[in-house]
């Protein structure tokens, strides 16, 4: 258990500012976790994701093969002990390239995460506290941007920004940010009419420190879920767009261009396309267990019990 | 709203660091040497043909303008028109999109109602564990998969193209598993929000018999949240049905857009994305007016 406690633990107190400066805030977050942990989907899923980013990145050490190496003697070969998941068209490795890949999905939706999350928690609060013109215009750019479903957006951005990883992550990532933005600006709006944030108002605070020091924390636990969530969307959605031919370029190691090399010669080798495919499906299913978790964890209503 | 979408797609395109005339003379296959033996003057005359020389709001009014009268240009790459070009795969993605959506919508329903019905129950487990596998599993590989077992190791269905009925079976299933999973959460909360309700017990009270409870009076106000997310599936499974389209090697929309973006024919993916968001839009404005019928209430607002 000590193992996840490393891997979940920093998630709640990094996000919530002010945990460990006061006693109480952080003895909450300590009672989150430890219910978090009492919910069994979520505990195995932490543990599950905590042995995938191992994996990642200690993935040089886990493997005597290089992830690029072409060896076209041993093209399609079954899974066997020396090549636990087989290898591919050009006698790559699959369980290598299935390692190195974990590190640009984990990358690639940490990132597009970010991107979305930093952008769409600026817009959210800033449109929540300060209301009027503000608000107005950004909420209507917003609905702009939400009026494009799913990976649709991000297809029209990778249009205009040519199809590589990193245009990937931008595109995924921007696709986020009308649902921070939503989620924050509802949550700000609440959080405004509080007594906590009256009082700090009278007191002279400044906006900016109002809605870091009093507001975030205070709605920090609906963004810890959604964003979580959203790792595990924007890896699919990723991984979707690679297949597709409209993110990471071969020979890059990326799940979803192996899924798509494997396509061709599924009669022949299903394991090229079976294993890059479990592995989406672990970490994204590790992730939405971790964030139904902490929704259940972080929901005041229990908090306390 | 839809000038605004048709705003937001013309500026995703146009307001480019990049110029389009100078891509569209660039080797498409290595996106990097420019054609030897261009001049400007060249250059200037093929901009003034696709009328990329007028100012931004003047080809944005023209755009829009075309595109109400159905014109969405033409493309850069086939000289031919946008909208015949769309207007002819959109039947396959069409007949897709709907197949999705029906798979989404009946099994959704079906483990929803199973699992708010019995809360706790290992009906309910069962239900979520699948709802949480569906939102976690990449429909094109699930769509592999199928066809690996289906197609290849069984034979039992046809593994590519638009042949028969047969042949959507395994592209609905791929598509509309995702939503499913969604609109069996929905369901499942909206129905155990509503069964503990006081019009519910009031009607158990009176002796109407449970099955009519159900189906009658819980189904019909549960169904008012899900029926806001069939709408956004419709143009979310839209767009997802360019992946499953590549899986499948089915035609459709996905070839115009796939080959628009790597190509760099703007006109192309222009009317394309325009498009989607144009049906997104107006299939949300369709879950509005089902509001009104399903809750009699709205109609008096």
């Amino acid at each position: 258990m000590a193992a996840v406690e490393q891997g979940a633990a920093p998630s709640i107190a990094g996000v919530t500012p002010g945990a460990g400066r006061r006693v109480d805030e952080r003895s909450l977050a300590w009672m989150a976790f430890r219910r978090f942990l009492t919910i069994r989907s979520a505990a195995t899923g932490a543990a599950v994701l905590l042995l995938l980013v191992l994996a990642a990145v200690f993935a040089p050490y886990l493997t005597p093969f290089e992830y690029d190496k072409i060896a076209p003697t041993a093209a399609y070969e079954a899974p066997s002990r020396e090549h636990l998941m087989g290898t591919d068209k050009f006698g790559r490795d699959v369980f290598t390239r299935v390692l190195f890949g974990g590190r640009i999905s984990l990358t690639v939706g940490l990132i597009a995460t970010a991107i979305g999350g930093v952008v769409g928690v600026l817009l959210g609060m800033t449109a929540g506290y300060f209301g009027g013109l503000v608000d107005e215009a950004t909420m209507r750019v917003l609905d702009m941007m939400l009026a494009f479903p799913g990976i649709l957006l991000a297809m029209g951005i990778v249009a205009m920004l040519g199809p590589s990883l990193r245009n990937l992550m931008i595109a995924v990532g921007i696709g986020y940010i009308a649902g921070f933005a939503r989620l924050m600006r509802g949550n700000v709006l609440a959080a405004r009419r509080f007594d906590y944030v009256l009082a700090a108002e009278a007191l002279g605070g400044r906006s900016w420190t109002i809605l870091r020091r009093h507001i975030l924390p205070n709605i920090a636990a609906p963004l810890i879920v959604y964003a979580t969530l959203s790792v595990a969307a924007a890896i699919l959605t990723a991984a979707g767009l690679s297949f597709l031919g409209l993110g990471a370029q071969p020979p890059s190691p990326e799940w979803g261009i192996m899924l798509s090399d494997g396509r061709e010669t599924l009669n022949r080798a299903w394991w090229v396309s079976l294993f890059p495919g479990l592995a989406i499906l672990l970490t994204t299913l590790s992730i939405n267990f971790v964030g139904d978790g902490l929704r259940v964890a972080l929901d005041p209503r229990v908090r306390g019990r | 709203m839809l000038l605004g979408v048709s705003l937001a797609v013309f500026s995703m395109l146009h307001l480019l660091p990049v110029d389009p005339v100078e891509m569209l003379i660039m080797d498409s296959t290595t996106g990097t040497a420019p054609t030897s033996g261009v001049t400007d003057e060249m250059m200037d005359n093929l901009r003034r043909e696709l009328g990329l020389d007028r100012p931004l709001p003047v080809q944005f009014a023209s755009f829009v303008g075309n595109a109400l009268r159905g014109d969405l240009g033409m493309s850069f790459r086939n000289n031919r028109p946008v909208s015949e070009m769309l207007a002819e795969q959109l039947p396959y993605t069409i007949r897709l999109t709907l197949a999705g959506l029906g798979t989404s919508v009946v099994l959704g329903l079906t483990l929803g109602i199973l699992a708010g019905l019995r809360p706790n129950s290992w009906i309910d487990s069962a239900s979520m564990l699948l709802a949480t596998f569906g939102v976690s599993m990449p429909s094109f590989w699930l769509g592999l998969m199928l066809i690996y077992l289906f197609a290849l190791r069984l034979q039992a269905l046809p593994a590519l193209g638009v042949g028969s009925p047969q042949a959507l079976l395994m592209p609905a299933i791929a598509l509309g598993f995702h939503g499913s999973a969604i609109i069996a959460r929905l369901t499942r909360s909206s129905i155990l929000e509503i069964m503990g309700s006081e019009y519910i017990t009031t009607a158990r009270a009176k002796g109407v018999a449970e099955s009519f409870v159900v189906l009658r009076h819980a189904l019909r106000n549960a169904l008012i949240p899900v029926v806001t997310v069939v709408g956004l599936e419709f143009g979310s499974l839209m767009s997802g049905a360019v992946i499953t389209e590549t899986v499948f090697a089915r035609p459709g929309i996905r070839r115009l857009a796939v080959r628009g973006i790597l190509e760099k024919d703007f006109p192309l993916v222009q009317g394309f994305v325009l498009f989607i968001a144009v049906i997104y839009v107006l299939s949300n404005l369709i879950v509005d007016l089902c509001y009104a019928w399903l809750d009699p209430r709205i109609r008096f607002e």
